[in-house]
């Protein structure tokens, strides 16, 4: 059974009287534990796809079901929870709390959700030491490099043991090096049976995933 | 950690803005609560100072502003004198229904010598215990016509000790017998004299300015004043009560006003920290977002927005109440510089229930001015943020 199916998925912007196609009857199917890297060009609907997959944004048209469950039929609290539990978010940007250390960060949304997954301390402890940032715990964020950084947004992404983790352009803001190590810690989440979806222009990267969608104008190609 | 922990630390972000929107918070909580402790024992201290006079009514001249005689039992100067068989006439009519009759002299006189114009009290001094009971003297009351008792002010400034001499009108030396411990009120700034001394430092052989009254039976006051108004013409009689209404009135241009600023004040502060959290929210928007992104509800959005602007206020608020505290004597001191009477004894005093009104008043300002960030946040499309 797939965890995540897009069906006939569209998208259009309007940009000032110009309409603007970012998404054209996008299908596709995910399985629990893949590692799905979605590829393309700049503006070719990457990014809108992940946040359509996500729950953050709505399609023009089209469905998207996450455990057989329509999203457009979901209401606002539904959404809530599906982001709260079932989704990670990793960003291009971090978006860390600089005032808060890295502990604190990689707790933040458990401060939404409640903790219904009773999460525990030693559970933090494993992710962190899992991406290699347990001797960072009570460093803040201007303390870390970007590769550090990007591992306590992976980290955050994990608190709440959610089922697939969408992360846009995880590498961007990173050498090759660290990107290189930072998409191969995506890899063991997978082995984890996590499934990881993940946007990047890196070919490169993309190729180390189990499937590849490559997005050219809104369509797959 | 929790919503609270989050939104302190979020605060923290920018010390220096945030403490100055607490500043005006505090200020105005501060002056807030001044104000209202003022007012409430202005009303109680007047209504205690009152009561321990034991006088009943004041008879002053027919014509005097009722303002003015009001405020007779306190210094007040009146120009127009009672007519000297009015003494008498009172002691014939009440005779055997009171307890006190007590003459009163209050007039200005220059002092060349020390450039100044002073005050004198003339009045029976055995009713001085009748009619300020509160006063603590230092020395003795006055039992002659060369015997002077000084109010604190006065000693204080001219460094005059007990036993010291004091000239009046350039021509005559009084003994100081007697030093009045610091009212805080006009009492300071008299020098109290003998009446009959005082008549005739005054020129006025036999004029007084008011005559204050206590009956013997308190219950007779309304009969009393209906058959001394009827048949003692000239005069003009001033109850307890009347007086406490009259002074409380004078009193009350002065309050609204000191209210108005603080109205003022509170709402200068309010936008202030509107202003602040809002600025917040817009410099926030990409992390907002993300806490969208990660989970947060719409409410968990608005209660972080609207926990930082309750922190701000009722820590404004908390630390106004103290600084009123601390600095109650300079509050005081100011706000008795623009009031026309004040009674005696402390006025800005500690109050549990008056702090815990100011306390829910700055939690109150903290969601009014919390509410419209706190809105806008919500409205933050975690999209748009991330996008930036």
């Amino acid at each position: 059974m797939s965890l995540l199916i897009a069906q006939n998925l569209t998208k259009n912007y309007q940009r000032g009287i110009e309409k603007v196609k970012a998404l054209d009857n996008v299908s596709f199917a995910v399985n629990r534990g893949q590692f799905i890297a979605i590829t393309g060009p700049s503006g070719s609907g990457k990014t809108t796809l992940l946040h359509i997959l996500g729950c953050l944004d709505k399609p023009t048209s089209g469905e998207v079901y996450i455990d057989n469950k329509p999203v457009s039929k979901m209401t606002e609290k539904e959404l809530d929870n599906v982001r709260r539990l079932k989704v990670g978010f990793v960003f291009q940007q971090f978006y860390l709390l600089p005032e808060l250390n890295v502990i604190e960060n990689v707790k933040l949304p458990l401060l939404f959700s409640g903790n219904p997954k009773k999460v525990e301390e030693e559970y933090i402890d494993e992710i962190l030491n899992f991406l290699g940032i347990i001797n960072r715990k009570k460093h803040k964020p201007n303390q870390l490099s970007g590769g550090e950084m990007q591992r306590v947004a992976i980290a955050r992404s994990l608190v709440n043991k959610p089922e697939f983790i969408l992360a846009d352009e995880p590498t961007a803001n990173l050498d090759t090096e660290n990107g290189k190590k930072i998409f191969e810690l995506l890899i063991k989440l997978v082995e984890k049976n996590i499934t990881v979806i993940v946007v990047t222009h890196n070919n490169e990267l993309a190729n180390m995933a189990q499937k590849k969608i490559v997005l050219k104008d809104g369509v797959i190609v | 950690m929790t919503f609270r922990e989050l939104a302190l630390k979020s605060l923290y972000r920018h010390k220096i803005r945030n403490f100055l929107s607490l500043l005006g918070i505090l200020s105005s909580v501060a002056v807030l609560y001044a104000i209202l402790s003022f007012n409430k024992s202005f009303t109680n201290n007047l209504n205690d100072e009152l009561n321990k006079t034991g006088v009943h009514f004041m008879v002053v001249s027919a014509g005097c502003p009722h303002e003015v005689a009001s405020l007779v039992l306190h210094g007040a100067v009146i120009p127009k004198f009672l007519q000297p068989e009015i003494k008498n006439k009172l002691e014939e009519k009440l005779e055997g229904k009171y307890d006190i009759l007590s003459p009163m002299l209050v007039f200005q006189i220059p002092n060349i010598q020390k450039q100044r114009i002073d005050l004198i009290y003339g009045l029976e001094m055995d009713n001085i215990k009748h009619l300020k009971p509160w006063w603590k003297i230092s020395g003795k009351i006055p039992q002659n016509n060369n015997e002077v008792l000084l109010g604190y002010e006065i000693a204080d400034h001219d460094k005059i000790k007990i036993g010291d001499k004091y000239r009046i009108k350039d021509e005559k030396d009084y003994i100081v017998t007697g030093i009045i411990e610091k009212t805080s009120s006009k009492d300071d700034a008299f020098i109290y004299v003998p009446l009959s001394e005082a008549q005739l430092i005054s020129g006025q052989k036999n004029g007084i300015t008011a005559v204050g009254v206590k009956l013997k039976k308190s219950e007779a006051l309304n009969e009393t004043i209906d058959i001394l108004s009827r048949e003692i013409p000239g005069i003009q009689i001033v109850t307890i009560n009347q007086i406490l209404t009259s002074i409380s009135t004078l009193a009350s241009g002065a309050r609204v006003l000191s209210l108005s600023v603080v109205a003022i004040a509170i709402l200068i502060s309010t936008i202030g920290i509107l202003n602040v959290i809002l600025m917040t929210v817009f410099e926030r928007t990409q992390e907002l977002g993300m806490m969208r992104a990660i989970g947060a509800s719409k409410t968990d959005i608005f209660r972080i927005i609207i926990e930082e602007s309750i922190i701000l206020t009722t820590t404004g608020g908390f630390l106004g109440i103290v600084f009123a505290l601390l600095l109650s004597k300079v509050i005081e001191k100011f706000i008795k510089s623009f009031m026309p009477y004040v009674p005696q004894g402390d006025l800005v005093v500690f109050d549990p229930l008056l702090g815990f009104f100011c306390f829910i008043f700055a939690i109150l300002l903290g969601i009014i001015a919390g509410f419209y960030p706190a809105f806008r946040a919500t409205k933050i499309s975690p999209i748009q943020a991330i996008k930036g």
